[in-house]
């Protein structure tokens, strides 16, 4: 496979390109059960995080992925850096360029500044999330997880549930399920629910419609607490009784032998309750492991100066 | 470039079309192997120049360029020499782990495999290994190869290793294979079976078990071919294609 510069969403990759990093992963993830869980592959090249949003998993996964493909791995302190002095993107990213670092992921509140990023170094830009825009990362672990589950994604149904509007993950993933030929429906608070979205999704607005679709998977997205106080919900409370994970749905999941997945991390008793994270067909846990495989398979594939 | 296309398979030799039947061990060969050798290839001279005009090795293939070195029969009778011998130096042992490097050094380690638990009581274990992890021309590469895993299904510590590869030519690929081979635990030995060997070492490294020597000329390849993957079993020279 010809390798690429970046990786900043899932729309501009090919079918074979997606086919290529899933199957790798493959592998990467075998090498957890050795006991050297690592690979010299990228021995020698250096990867850096620049999170202009907090995060501790995405970061942390990218910085394990590195590690295993023996990477140096370092991590641009943005709140004590000059960032908070004003220091614009791009001369951070002038800076980073005469540190020579191989591999730069990025996460950023803002829609498009991976691209920018992407545009004005020779590194190789991985967007972390940005924006509403695309975590692509996060859409190719959460299809490898569901490969693993099912053997044929084409026709298995997804339910994501959530804050839809304001989610990359469920844009990104929505995308990627359905191009590997999954049925997607959403399950959100109507506020919540994105405009325009393509006829092919059927939009439900309570879980009982929704689970008469039959979904195999059930997606819970994360209540960003910080839309909390927002208008989109009354209060937590109110939005676990309609919308989350009630114990009561965990029973009927399991009733129908429904898959459980979340991007995390968790808002217990908003979204999910302390059963739903016991839920015995969680697949939670296999998304923070896969994460790593698939990200070291990202990085595997890219190439820092590459066309 | 060419040298840098490691662990290699696409190198350019440098000496003269010579191909050779001579095994490593020919003293400590036993009657058996000798008797083997014999009845395959009725050719008693451990050194045979291998050209278009052998009578023993026409040229089958349309390709008028590419010379047949080995065919179906005179394979098989290669591999089982190798587990003849590989049989003779692990005596006393109870268990060999042939592993075989991806892709072609799977097949012969299954027949490998297969001959020895003919030949001996041992108990006899199959792995592979991919070694692109472990490949130290990675980055030069244009294409990102795709990876088939490595599937070691037994501990390797303390164990009695054969790594097989098809062919050995500048010992990059064992080079990689051994840096794999220790990060999956600790063997007590490892030993190293190629169905062919090619001169141009550019590392330390050399087989204990050769089913065939060939000294290609400049621009030839080696090309090996396994039923299980190339529908075929043969041995072939062929030019080299231009590097990719």
């Amino acid at each position: 496979m010809t390798p690429r510069k970046d990786l900043l969403d899932i729309a501009s990759l090919t079918d074979e390109e997606i086919e290529f990093i899933l199957s790798n992963a493959v592998p990467f993830k075998d090498l957890f059960k050795r006991s050297v869980k690592k690979v010299p592959t990228l021995k020698g090249r250096t990867m850096l995080t620049l999170f202009y949003e907090p995060s501790t998993r995405t970061r942390s996964s990218f910085e394990v992925a590195a590690s295993r493909l023996s990477a140096d791995v370092t991590h641009f302190d943005l709140d004590s850096s000059s960032v908070v002095k004003g220091e614009s993107i791009l001369d951070t990213v002038e800076t980073l360029e005469a540190m020579r670092v191989d591999y730069i992921v990025v996460r950023h509140k803002q829609s498009g500044i991976p691209n920018l990023i992407a545009k004005n170094t020779a590194a190789s830009v991985i967007n972390a999330g940005d924006g509403w825009h695309a975590h692509p990362t996060q859409a190719l672990l959460d299809a490898f997880t569901l490969r693993e589950v099912f053997k044929d994604l084409r026709g298995a149904r997804c339910l994501i549930a959530g804050d839809i509007q304001h989610s990359r993950v469920a844009r990104s993933t929505s995308l990627l399920l359905r191009r590997l030929g999954m049925n997607v429906a959403y399950l959100a608070p109507g506020s919540l629910m994105p405009k325009g979205t393509p006829e092919e999704i059927p939009c439900f607005g309570n879980w009982t419609d929704a689970l008469e679709w039959k979904p195999d998977v059930v997606y819970l997205l994360r209540v960003q607490s910080e839309r909390l106080e927002e208008p989109f919900f009354p209060n937590a409370a109110e939005y676990h009784k309609y919308y989350g994970l009630t114990d009561a749905r965990v029973q009927i999941l399991r009733e129908r032998g429904i898959y459980l997945m979340h991007p995390g991390p968790v808002n217990r008793g908003v979204e999910i309750t302390d059963r739903g994270m016991d839920y015995e067909k969680s697949l939670i846990n296999q998304q923070v492991e896969n994460g790593i495989a698939v990200r070291m398979s990202v990085l595997y594939w890219l190439r820092p100066g590459a066309e | 470039m060419e040298r840098n296309a490691g662990p290699g398979r696409s190198e350019i030799p440098k000496s003269p079309a010579e191909a050779s039947f001579e095994s490593r061990n020919v003293g400590c060969i036993s009657i058996l192997g000798l008797v083997l050798i014999y009845q395959l290839f009725g050719y008693p001279t451990p050194r045979l120049h291998v050209g278009a005009s052998n009578p023993l090795f026409p040229t089958v293939t349309n390709d008028p360029q590419q010379r047949l070195l080995l065919d179906k029969s005179s394979l098989a009778g290669a591999v089982r020499r190798v587990a003849v011998e590989i049989c003779q130096l692990n005596q006393g042992h109870e268990q060999i782990a042939l592993i075989g490097i991806h892709k072609r050094g799977v097949p012969l380690a299954r027949r490998l495999a297969a001959e020895i638990q003919s030949l001996s009581t041992a108990e006899v274990l199959v792995g592979s290994i991919d070694i692109t992890q472990y490949r130290d021309d990675l980055a030069m590469m244009k294409m990102v190869p795709k990876l088939e895993g490595s599937d070691i299904s037994f501990s390797i510590d303390d164990a009695n290793v054969v790594i097989c590869d098809e062919v050995i030519f500048t010992g990059r690929s064992v080079r990689a294979a051994l840096d794999e081979l220790l990060d999956h635990g600790r063997p007590a030995r490892v030993q190293l079976a190629v169905l062919v060997d090619r001169p141009g070492r550019e590392f330390p490294i050399q087989p204990d078990y050769v089913g065939i020597r060939i000294e290609p000329g400049p621009h030839e390849r080696v090309a090996v071919r396994f039923e299980e993957v190339d529908g075929q079993d043969a041995v072939f020279v062929q030019p080299s294609t231009p590097a990719k």
